[in-house]
């Protein structure tokens, strides 16, 4: 072996413990935190248990009763229309305030802190401000509307419009957050692509599909996966503003779950729960980092 | 320089400087309370809000007064949800409150779980208390499976509470208790108030919109063919529909009272009463606690209408002893002081509910309103079983359907009936 290679390797066997040891807190905590209680749950899916008697093993009870459970096909069926509304809305908002705020304007970086804000403030706050806004009968939405003409609108009280609440105000809070990723991504696309192009004749709307559409497209496949997963696990918004209802209409998975493992203290059917919507997830990513492929330009 | 070699009068006058502000800002350090040198803590979980916190407090500085052997500190949970959560969590944990404060329904639902010690094994060799002390009706709702799990803090009955100034101004004579269901909704309809399509006041509501259970008693029918770990819904035979059916339009066709969601939105039906967005609350006795504040108009209470005959839910609460508590027997004679004569005149001195210890109502300072105490009579818990926990979130799913027009009374009663009687009968 060349003394080189052998110093090289003998230089990594000696700093191995000293990576060991700066990587441990940070593996324990995953460990401890994140690792052992997926574990556990992948464990407690197959028993049934109620926190207080012993767990008794059920093998796949839990899941086939997951399957021929009525209120989970509903509750996946609220989930995915969550998920269709508030996605394409959320991302075509974001993307659309992150190009009109992407420029060189008095007050910009005012307006853009005034978007992040929601994204910082506390969601079981704003879930409660957004309920009485809601309010059927003297919430200000309704007032605001009334001024043009359209009558009251049972918000979270009818559930045609409990679901579109809900996802207005998941979109309105999540705007900043996903606006402030695009916005990063504009500006790592190259000016001179722009002054060529304008050079070239082209008009606003030319360059966007022609220049930022491909060009972002990294930037939006990322927003598009953590969006949908996002989506999915929806439960704070649910939890203070309807608690499921009227009549389950806005009542989502993860709701679910908890009404499950923490109102009827089933841990193990909650936990069969967990890993149905893990797989589902776990299916949907796969499948866009397979038709990324087909629009996702890393050029 | 050292703190020591600071001179004695220098110290001396930041020592006094101190005193002299702590007493001139009025702050008074709390009474360091003795307890016998052998003396046991126990923990008491309780919920409820900052009114209700300070009753509990109050009891265990006079539980305090009275004894030195037993040290009480409570544990008090806003949420109730929240309270019941924890219960379980601790108890799974090995850790659980002493004594435990629990929601009627979910008694036997807890006991099933082995959560709480009986009273029978606590009392055993305790010939100070009898069981014939407590009313009937509140013992039986601590009952499951033939053993008394607890002892009732307190119970309620419900009746209708009525904004006088909204009947003068429609000039409707007051509600008496002669009042069938036909005179109920005729006055709902003309005290409703609306603007457009907007409601300013509804007519009447109730506790939650979700409660027909006393409608049905009142149509001469029944929910269920017993009280106890029942085993059929007889929600579809047709008094229960027709009593079903006039509960739900009250909201749903005739709209003078709010549905659920709505009620939620507003805050809750004290508040809509307090508020006067709403003329008529059928409530139970501890809403007379926060109507005492009102001031903007006068009020009063009344037997709640009925049709067939008079009925009513008997709500209650009571005091469990864990089954894991390392202090059972401190603990039980911390229940029993608190259900006795001396803690119960704290919390049914406030007019909040109803004593379930019958030496109590005697007492002419905790004297109940003649509705409620005339309530007493035809009143009664609505179900106790080990699977309320089940069968809770399928009965509200149900009831909201039709509240929300997704189904007719009828199916919803059909529907409960077929989800039900299964998990009853498993």
């Amino acid at each position: 072996m060349a003394p080189s290679s052998r110093w090289r390797r003998i230089r990594r066997l000696h700093d191995l413990p000293w990576a060991i040891l700066f990587l441990a807190p940070s593996f324990i905590g995953f460990a401890v935190f994140t690792l052992l209680p997926v574990v556990a749950s992948l464990a407690l899916s197959f028993v049934d248990w109620n926190l207080i008697r012993s767990p008794r093993y059920v093998g796949l009870a839990n899941y086939r009763e997951a399957l021929n459970d009525p209120i989970f096909w509903k509750v996946m069926r609220n989930t995915a229309y969550y998920t269709a509304g508030s996605v394409p809305l959320g991302i075509g908002l974001s993307l659309g305030l992150a190009v009109l705020l992407n420029r060189k304007l008095r007050g910009v970086e005012f307006l853009r802190t005034l978007y992040f804000l929601p994204v910082v403030s506390s969601t079981v706050a704003v879930s409660l401000v957004w309920k009485w806004l809601y309010e059927p009968n003297f919430g200000l939405i309704n007032y605001a509307l009334s001024l043009v003409g359209i009558s009251p609108i049972g918000w979270l009280t009818t559930t045609t419009w409990a679901m579109p609440a809900v996802i207005i105000l998941s979109v309105w809070k999540g705007l900043g957050h996903s606006m402030v990723i695009f916005l990063a991504g504009l500006q790592s696309i190259p000016r001179q692509l722009y002054e060529a192009a304008e050079i070239d004749g082209a008009s606003r709307w030319r360059q966007f599909w022609d220049i930022t559409r491909p060009l972002l497209s990294p930037t939006t496949f990322f927003v598009l996966v953590i969006s949908i997963i996002g989506s999915m696990q929806v439960f704070s918004q649910v939890f203070v503003m309807t608690n499921g209802g009227p009549a389950n209409s806005t009542s989502t998975i993860v709701y679910y779950i908890y009404q499950k493992g923490f109102n009827e203290f089933r841990m193990g059917y909650a936990s069969t729960l967990s890993w149905l919507l893990f797989a589902v997830i776990f299916a949907f990513t796969l499948v866009q980092l397979r038709l990324q492929r087909n629009w996702v330009s890393y050029d | 320089m050292a703190y020591s070699s600071i001179s004695l009068s220098r110290r001396k006058a930041l020592g006094l400087g101190a005193a002299a502000v702590v007493a001139g800002s009025g702050l008074t350090l709390p009474a360091r309370r003795s307890f016998a040198q052998d003396a046991v803590t126990i923990t008491w979980a309780t919920w409820g809000g900052a009114a209700q916190a300070e009753l509990y407090t109050q009891a265990i500085e006079a539980f305090h007064a009275a004894q030195s052997a037993i040290r009480v500190e409570n544990v008090n949970t806003p949420d109730l949800n929240a309270h019941n959560q924890r219960t379980l969590t601790t108890a799974a944990g090995g850790n659980p409150s002493d004594i435990v404060m629990m929601p009627g329904e979910l008694i036997a639902a807890y006991a099933a779980q082995g959560v709480f010690e009986p009273v029978e094994s606590l009392a055993a060799n305790d010939s100070s208390w009898s069981v014939e002390d407590y009313f009937e009706n509140p013992i039986l709702a601590m009952t499951w499976n033939d053993q008394v799990w607890g002892l009732p803090k307190d119970f309620n009955t419900s009746a209708l509470y009525f904004n006088k100034g909204a009947f003068d101004e429609a000039s409707l004579a007051y509600p008496t208790g002669e009042w069938k269901w036909a005179d109920l909704l005729s006055a709902a309809q003309t005290l409703t108030k609306r603007d457009g399509a907007r409601i300013e006041r509804y007519g009447w509501t109730d506790s939650g919109g979700l409660s027909p259970w006393p409608w049905i008693w009142q149509n001469g029918g029944e929910a269920f063919d017993r009280f106890q770990e029942p085993t059929q819904v007889l929600l579809t035979e047709p008094v229960a529909v027709e009593a079903l059916t006039f509960y739900f339009d009250l909201s749903q066709t005739h709209k003078v009272a709010p549905s659920p969601a709505e009620l939620d939105q507003a805050g809750g039906r004290q508040e809509l009463f307090m508020a006067e967005r709403v003329a008529m609350l059928y409530d139970h006795r501890g809403a007379t606690v926060p109507f005492k504040q009102i001031t903007g108009f006068e009020w009063d209470i009344v037997e709640m209408a009925s049709e067939v005959e008079r009925a009513g839910i008997l709500n209650f609460a009571g005091y469990c002893v864990s089954a894991g508590s390392q202090q059972k027997e401190a603990a039980w004679e911390f229940v029993k002081w608190l259900t006795g004569p001396d803690g119960v005149p704290i919390f049914i001195g406030g007019g909040n509910a109803l004593p379930a210890l019958k030496a109590a109502a005697e007492l002419p300072e905790l004297a109940v309103q003649e509705p409620f105490r005339n309530a007493v009579d035809y009143s009664r818990p609505v179900i106790q079983t080990a699977k309320y926990t089940e069968i809770a979130p399928i009965i509200q799913e149900e009831l909201e359907a039709v509240v929300t027009g997704g189904t007719t009374a009828e199916q919803a009663a059909a529907d409960l009936k077929e989800r039900l009687e299964p998990i009853f009968n498993s």
